[in-house]
């Protein structure tokens, strides 16, 4: 694939919208627990975001990246042109998908929309009974598991803190407690960026990796590192926006509570890198909430969330593969 | 833009019912002023009584317009809203306590004046430690309900049901010294009779909305 084509600079354009996006919107979601508890102001959460995240995305960024370039449609038998033109229907796609669903204020997931959009174009390409389902399989299984593991981590970690501190703090000591936690949460704030580096680059940049990497020999680090600086760019132009309108309308979340959500995630999030498997953060940092949440450590949590986010898994997956599927199609089609 | 973040931290009830405790508690203040000036025989106006029980009453229907179903609390829904409820009913009594109040004002013996001061006294005492009771509510969310700060709640509880009992004794007394009153009309005793009876059922919903406190909280 010759780099300077008006192709693949396409793409690479499509792959840092992609990531731009993932930084303005999702990063900033990531983090909305420290804005939330007033632990960090909006500059400070913006800079810890870009900065963590990039080395996340640098360090870590390239399992994840390899599953979704890859191991969802095996791409080795095509041609590099049709790749291409796969990844650049891929990226439109899930992109277009976004922006209208946004727009509609549903709870999807980019991760969801890649991963649909990726099915949808190896379906036409190489023919259903090529696409790797039981890779795919086990990548829905983690969408439902992720969650879940963030909840159950965050409620245990918390009710150790409450038995542990909480329940044994004078009413003196308590102002103290808040400051420590608060310290801590730029800690787990750091973790939480550094995590969401690691699963969320392959989103911008899987579909890159397949047309720009060389097969099973890992994602190149300079792609990483675009990625990585995508999405800070989208942080500092735009996530911080996100950030101050969230940590005006989120309810106080105390430090002890937020601390315990984000290394819950944070660590859920890692466990998934490491098995390159391509997870919504959002809903990881939603099932944690939650868990802290059933431990009785926030005033009011409001549950529709949770059937919103359900309702957004069953369309997002058709929908973006259908849109992806379409636009290769059309792609082909015009001879481009 | 609302993240799913944002839109699943909900907006929390328990400031709202603070404001809601602060609004009950300086209508039953103002009800105590205008208890002495009634006392005193000077003029007073219900009206800073009427404003203050309207303002609670918003509070409480924005506390109930805030509470869908689907809300996950540490406290039980139905305890939250009987809580609220009972605490409505201290700003209600103190109310109509007021506009009873300022329908009448016959002569009164010198004694009854007296005990009509020491009754109002022990309801506005009972009112202060109740709003204190209050305020330790939110240390109780902040620790997760750990038993010291919980046991603060119920140690400002049993204060304010020691004030109860002492305001029934007060409240028995005046209703004793009206019954002997004969030198008073009939339809003059029956108004104070009512009047006393209505400051009591205000110091009787501030140990009631305590207790009702005591039920969301304790687990």
């Amino acid at each position: 694939m010759e780099f300077w084509s008006p192709l693949s600079l396409a793409i690479l354009a499509a792959g840092f919208y992609m990531a731009w996006n993932l930084g303005a919107n999702d990063l900033a979601n990531a983090m909305a627990t420290s804005v939330g508890s007033r632990a960090l102001r909006i500059w400070q959460a913006t800079l810890i975001a870009a900065v963590l995240n990039l080395v996340g995305a640098a360090f870590y960024g390239s399992r994840v990246t390899h599953t979704v370039a890859q191991g969802i449609v095996p791409i080795g038998s095509l041609e590099p042109h049709i790749l291409a033109l796969g990844a650049l229907a891929v990226l439109l796609a899930a992109a277009t998908f976004l922006i209208t669903a946004t727009h509609w204020g549903l709870p999807v997931s980019t991760t969801h929309a890649i991963v649909g959009a990726m099915a949808g174009f190896g379906i036409v390409a190489i023919g259903p009974g090529r696409v790797a389902w039981g890779v795919l399989g086990k990548i829905v299984a983690s969408w439902l598991i992720s969650p879940l593991i963030g909840g159950l981590v965050a409620f245990f970690i918390y009710t150790i803190f409450r038995h542990l501190i909480l329940a044994r703090v004078s009413d003196a000591g308590l102002p103290q407690v808040e400051r420590v936690f608060a310290l801590l949460q730029i800690a787990s704030a750091s973790y939480v960026a550094f995590a969401h580096g690691s699963n969320d680059v392959a989103n911008a940049i899987g579909p890159l990796a397949a047309v720009f990497g060389f097969v099973d020999q890992g994602t190149p680090t300079w792609l990483l590192l675009f990625g990585g600086a995508g999405i800070a760019i989208g942080t500092g132009t735009w996530g911080y926006r996100v950030m101050r309108t969230v940590g005006r309308e989120i309810t106080r979340i105390t430090p002890v509570s937020g601390f315990s959500a984000e290394i819950s995630a944070a660590s859920s999030i890692l466990v998934f890198s490491s098995l390159g498997l391509p997870i919504s953060t959002t809903h990881t940092v939603v099932g944690a909430v939650i868990g802290i949440g059933l431990a009785s450590g926030i005033e009011a949590l409001n549950l529709r969330t949770i059937r919103n986010i359900l309702l957004s898994w069953l369309f997002t997956v058709p929908a973006a593969a259908g849109l992806a599927a379409l636009l290769f199609l059309v792609f082909r089609g015009v001879g481009l | 833009m609302k993240t799913p973040i944002a839109r699943l931290l909900a907006r929390s009830p328990f400031r709202a019912l603070e404001q809601h405790a602060e609004a009950a508690c300086a209508t039953v203040e103002q009800l105590g002023r205008v208890v002495r000036a009634y006392v005193a025989g000077e003029e007073f106006s219900i009206a800073a009584v009427s404003r203050l029980e309207h303002e609670a009453d918003e509070i409480k229907s924005e506390i109930r317009a805030h509470l869908p179903s689907g809300l996950l609390m540490p406290v039980s829904r139905s305890d939250l809203l009987e809580f609220l409820w009972q605490q409505d009913e201290i700003a209600d009594y103190s109310q109509s306590t007021a506009k009873i109040l300022s329908l009448l004002r016959p002569e009164l013996p010198r004694e009854l004046e007296e005990s009509l001061l020491e009754l109002n006294e022990k309801m506005l005492q009972t009112s202060k430690v109740y709003l204190q009771m209050i305020g330790e509510l939110s240390d109780v969310l902040e620790t997760a309900f750990a038993k010291r700060q919980v046991d603060d709640v119920v140690q400002r509880l049993a204060e304010v049901n020691r004030l109860e009992h002492e305001a029934d004794e007060l409240e028995n007394h005046a209703i004793e010294l009206i019954y002997q009153a004969e030198e008073m009309g009939d339809f003059a005793r029956y108004h104070m009779l009512r009047v006393v009876f209505q400051m009591g059922e205000v110091v009787d919903h501030l140990e009631n909305a305590g207790g009702r406190l005591r039920i969301m909280i304790s687990r």
